[in-house]
């Protein structure tokens, strides 16, 4: 068992003398830990070639069937392999995986799912439609503007917050935190939103994400009356959420609806402070900003700032799951840091970076291939940066995992009840949605059987619908039912439970658990 | 003036057309209109207003969850878990910081209640009732110190609904009653909530009288606020937002550009008394020293106005839009022609399809020297041409001007052609688009749908045909100055009408 490691919570929270209290050993006692799951989620896309794996001694074939190579892409690839990472050394590893070397035994990495709902979806250009159905799983309801679309569905996190809160009185509106790392983001991805909540009259909305450890802190920790929450105080909440009922008595639905929402919002906060008072959880030392910009975090923002709210962000989000505050959470990481590192623009990034890791220009010269020299000079260029980016998302999983492993929870570890998904937006720079590579780490309390890295098979029919290929990977629906079930919940779909079929093409399933996770 | 408090860097970027139409239908004639929560800029000059003389906090709020074009646009507010948190640290610190001014004295409780009292008039706009005094005034009674209650107190007014949200109310026959319409005059003509002089017109019902409704229109034009929220509104119809999010400005030369367009927007046309036309064709400039030399014109004078030459009529060919219409290695017709279509002639184009940017790849066997044989050969190519060919046609006519706003008479050694075209009409460089877009109905049409959307949150204004076909009339005569006034004159303006839904 791992001791959680003070020294470095209290040096990435800005250090302090405050007292720090080892949280889970408030639930020693209990019978079963709860299950969290973490999202981690990232844009612009993976570069293949450096991310998947065969097993030793493989043929070529195995990878460029599952690699855009131009003899596979009209055609079906059934095979399915597995390997056991448990056991591999760490030159085994692809280079982009490597930083899971350490941790191994608690990853797996879900090789050849797709986004196969975005079949469905009329609206938003390849990002939007990404972000979007990474967590809803399901078609937007319209278009917002010429890129982006709304959704008509509640992400997972939400509806997982929803479930969780309506069964157990005591959590709090801080079951789920949504948190962002960059500049720009409290609606990050900066560009479109990935987290939608269902209010109690039904509407979807958007939900923001928290970009400033400092207000994340505040939110968690400074509820005592030492920061002014008297019991005064709370009973101004009560006030108020009373005020808002009164006022929007004579509105119209839809104003009512809002305001409904804002009134449960002010209550959300009321409840919070009372049932704060009963969680035995010390505070951490507040985190001290290295750099005080705002809410627009604009140029200039520094790159070692990036570091200190990615630690700070996971210090404290550590502390939250460990106390039983939080037990689920979104991370959305923008390229903001990556572009610094490289010395480029947002756009040019976008533009250079991204699309020039364009997965089918891999294969310049190879026979069935349409790509021009042009292209495949760009990807030369673009795609080792693509990689990078993509290795450090699975460094930044793998730091997060290795604060969850350090609190002991139970027989295991707080990773063991954890699941963490790390995610993109696109496949590639291709802007398309099959071949979605997921990476996992933790257990979910015994759902997840890790460990391992997975090659899905290609082999399900499509009508080609909206970008998707004639073939396409395992729809990542199922991974998403797998997590909500995993967490408790009692779904079989995401609110869409198939993409009908066409006369020579048979419907994909849309419901049920992913057989592959457990 | 300052720039924050114009709010040009709080605005979003989504083009407005699927937004506005896709809006709720409007209902049946009802009391009571959309609620629409004041925005950042509003909340701080109805703190102004409510506490003179006190040091007030910045608010820090997070932006909408749906960007809109203009930032009080109702159908982007949403409220969520992290505004209300903001808000509550906002209303914290703004109530510290007026019990910090001892407004009481010794706290006296009498005091306490009018101060209470007043401040809640002040905050919402209007007399409060029995029920609402009897609320706000409650934390007065809470078992704590003077300070602490009232305090308590101020913090609950900064968080009502009453203040936070506007909420037209029309007692009979869809007019609006005299403080709604008061508080909508004052927020459209000045973003800020009605002064005494307004609200006494209110009480006494007289601002209901045509003449008198005018008069105080006229007081509150000739007020400088009025300037500032003209600039608000073209500063977000224009975009003028692009520069804070364009990266590869610095900050020094952004806040330089961002002076020189405010100042031409105020001093250029408002105070001069221009019609829309001058926007496109107007040669007064108010650069300073950085932007003239970033664009390669002679440096005017410290804080002097200056008139560019013939080729840089209006606001098109000015650095801000050239600069923030490029890529950081070259300057985008895509952008530019996209603009010109989407923000001034409200005709923007479709999304484009998931895989339009792959596509966007020089041919191998296609020869690129110029950035119009550059994009002609990544945007021109099969589907792609059925929107490229107008929205480059339309942004190729700025060639000669680079990523800079630099003008240029050659490209990389090549001769430029910028020969382009505007809804089917040839036009032969920037000037000659300018000169175009300065007489076409079709601008007009577009600049009322804007000013009336900007007007009324986004939307019900701008959907009466009737009011913007007046308003696109009066753009071809009128100066810009009397325009508020004429929209704020309406008899559609005054009433709750299309707003109402059941």
């Amino acid at each position: 068992m791992t001791r959680f490691d003070r020294r470095r919570a209290l040096q990435a929270a800005g250090l302090g003398a405050a007292s720090w209290f080892l949280p889970s050993a408030a639930q020693a006692g209990a019978s079963a830990p709860p299950r969290r799951v973490i999202f981690i989620a990232c844009e612009l896309g993976w570069n293949p070639f450096e991310l998947r794996m065969a097993p030793e001694g493989a043929p070529a074939e195995w990878l460029e069937a599952s690699a855009y190579h131009p003899a596979w892409t009209e055609r079906p690839d059934p095979r399915r392999w597995e390997i056991d990472l448990r056991t591999v050394g760490r030159e085994a590893l692809s280079s982009t995986l490597e930083p899971l070397f350490e941790l191994r035994e608690h990853a797996t990495v879900l090789d050849g799912l797709s986004l196969a709902s975005i079949a469905l979806d009329r609206y938003g250009d390849g990002h939007a439609k990404g972000q979007l159905h990474a967590l809803t799983g399901h078609p937007s309801a319209r278009a917002l503007s010429g890129s982006r679309s709304v959704s008509a569905a509640p992400s997972l996190d939400q509806r997982i917050a929803a479930t969780l809160r309506a069964r157990e009185p005591a959590l709090t509106d801080l079951v789920s935190l949504e948190l962002s790392i960059g500049r720009r983001l409290e609606y990050a991805a900066p560009y479109h939103a990935r987290l939608y909540r269902r209010t109690e009259h039904g509407t979807i909305v958007a939900v923001p994400a928290e970009a400033r450890p400092e207000r994340l802190y505040a939110r968690l920790f400074a509820g005592g009356v030492a920061a002014g929450e008297t019991p005064a105080r709370r009973d101004l909440l009560s006030a108020l959420s009373d005020r808002y009922a009164h006022f929007a008595r004579d509105l119209s639905a839809a104003d009512r609806a809002k305001l409904e929402l804002h009134r449960q919002l002010i209550r959300d906060a009321e409840v919070r402070l009372n049932q704060l008072e009963a969680v035995r959880c010390d505070a951490p030392p507040a985190p001290a900003p290295t750099w005080a910009g705002d809410f627009g975090d604009g140029p200039g923002f520094p790159r070692e700032h990036f570091d200190w709210r990615r630690e700070a962000h996971f210090d404290l989000l550590t502390v939250a799951l460990a106390c039983g505050l939080t037990r689920v959470a979104t991370v959305q990481i923008s390229n903001d840091e990556h572009e610094l590192n490289l010395g480029t623009t947002d756009d040019a990034f976008h533009e250079w970076y991204s699309h020039g890791t364009d997965a089918p220009w891999h294969w310049f010269g190879v026979p069935g291939a349409t790509v021009t020299r042009t292209q495949h000079d760009k990807y030369l260029q673009a795609a080792p940066g693509i990689a990078a980016k993509n290795r450090r998302q699975v460094e930044y999983a793998v730091d997060l995992a290795r604060r969850l492993a350090e609190v002991p929870e139970g027989d295991g570890t707080l990773l063991d009840h954890t699941l963490i998904v790390l995610f993109e937006d696109i496949s590639h720079g291709g802007h398309g949605h099959d071949q979605w590579p997921v990476v996992t780490l933790g257990g979910l309390g015994g759902a997840v059987r890790s460990g391992r890295y997975v090659r899905l098979p290609r082999e399900r029919g499509n009508p080609g619908l909206n970008g998707l290929g004639q073939h396409v990977g395992v729809p990542h629906s199922h991974l998403l039912v797998s997590i909500a079930q995993g967490m408790g919940l009692s779904v079989n779909d995401m609110g869409v439970t198939e993409i009908p079929g066409t006369e020579d093409r048979p419907a994909i399933s849309l419901s049920g658990p992913l057989s592959e996770l457990v | 003036m300052a720039a924050g408090l114009l709010g040009c860097d709080a605005v979003l970027e989504a083009p407005l057309g699927p937004v506005a139409s896709e809006r709720e239908a409007p209902g049946p004639a009802s009391r009571v209109g959309p609620a629409r929560r004041l925005t950042a800029l509003e909340l701080a000059n109805a703190l102004e207003d409510a506490f003179p003389g006190v040091a007030l906090p910045a608010a820090e709020l997070p932006a909408d969850p749906v960007p809109a074009r203009f930032d009080g646009d109702i159908a982007a507010q949403q409220p969520s878990g992290l505004y209300v948190a903001a808000q509550r640290r906002w209303a914290r610190a703004v109530a510290e910081a007026v019990v910090a001014t001892s407004p009481c004295g010794s706290g006296a409780v009498d005091c306490a209640a009018g101060y209470v009292r007043d401040r809640a008039e002040r905050l919402f706009r209007r007399p409060l009732t029995g029920d609402q005094l009897a609320a706000y005034l409650a934390p007065l009674d809470a078992p704590v110190d003077a300070d602490e209650r009232l305090r308590l107190a101020l913090e609950m007014l900064l968080m009502a609904p009453e203040f936070l949200y506007r909420v037209p109310r029309a007692p009979s026959d869809g007019q609006l009653d005299a403080f709604a319409l008061a508080e909508r005059l004052s927020f459209f003509l000045w973003s800020a909530p009605p002064d005494d002089e307004l609200k006494r017109a209110a009480r006494t019902g007289a601002l209901l009288e045509p003449a008198e409704r005018a008069r105080q229109v006229d007081r509150m034009l000739d007020d400088e606020r009025s300037e500032a929220a003209f600039l608000r509104f073209i500063c977000q119809w224009l975009d003028l937002g692009a520069l804070e999010r364009a990266d590869a400005i610095s900050p020094a030369l952004r806040s330089s550009l961002r002076s020189a367009s405010e100042r031409f927007v105020v001093e250029g046309l408002w105070r001069t008394g221009a019609r829309l036309d001058e926007l496109f064709t107007s040669r007064r400039a108010f650069i300073d020293e950085r932007v003239a030399e970033r664009i390669g014109v002679p440096s005017p004078p410290e804080g002097a106005e200056s008139e560019l030459s013939a080729r840089r009529g209006g606001w098109l060919t000015r650095p801000t839009f050239l600069m923030t219409h490029a890529l950081p290695d070259k300057p985008s017709p895509v952008q530019r022609g996209n603009f010109v279509y989407d923000r001034l002639l409200c005709a923007p184009f479709p999304p484009p399809p998931p895989d339009a940017e792959m596509l966007a790849v020089v041919p191998d066997d296609v020869e690129v020297v110029t950035n119009r044989d550059y994009y002609a050969a990544t945007t021109q190519q099969g589907r792609c041409n059925a929107c490229h060919a107008d929205m480059n046609a339309a942004g190729y006519v700025f060639e000669h001007f680079d990523q800079f706003g630099r003008w240029r008479d050659l490209d990389r050694g090549a001769t430029i052609d910028d020969s382009g075209s505007i809804s089917g009409h040839p036009v032969d460089g920037a000037a000659e688009l300018s000169a175009w877009l300065a007489s076409a109905p079709a601008v007009r049409a577009c600049a009322a749908k804007h000013w009336l959307e900007y007007a009324s949150g986004g939307g019900p204004l701008g959907s009466d045909l009737e009011l913007r076909a007046t308003v696109a009339d009066a753009l071809a005569t009128l100066p810009l100055s009397r325009i508020p006034g004429l929209i704020a004159l309406h008899p559609r303006f005054g009433r709750l009408g299309v707003e109402a839904s059941p």
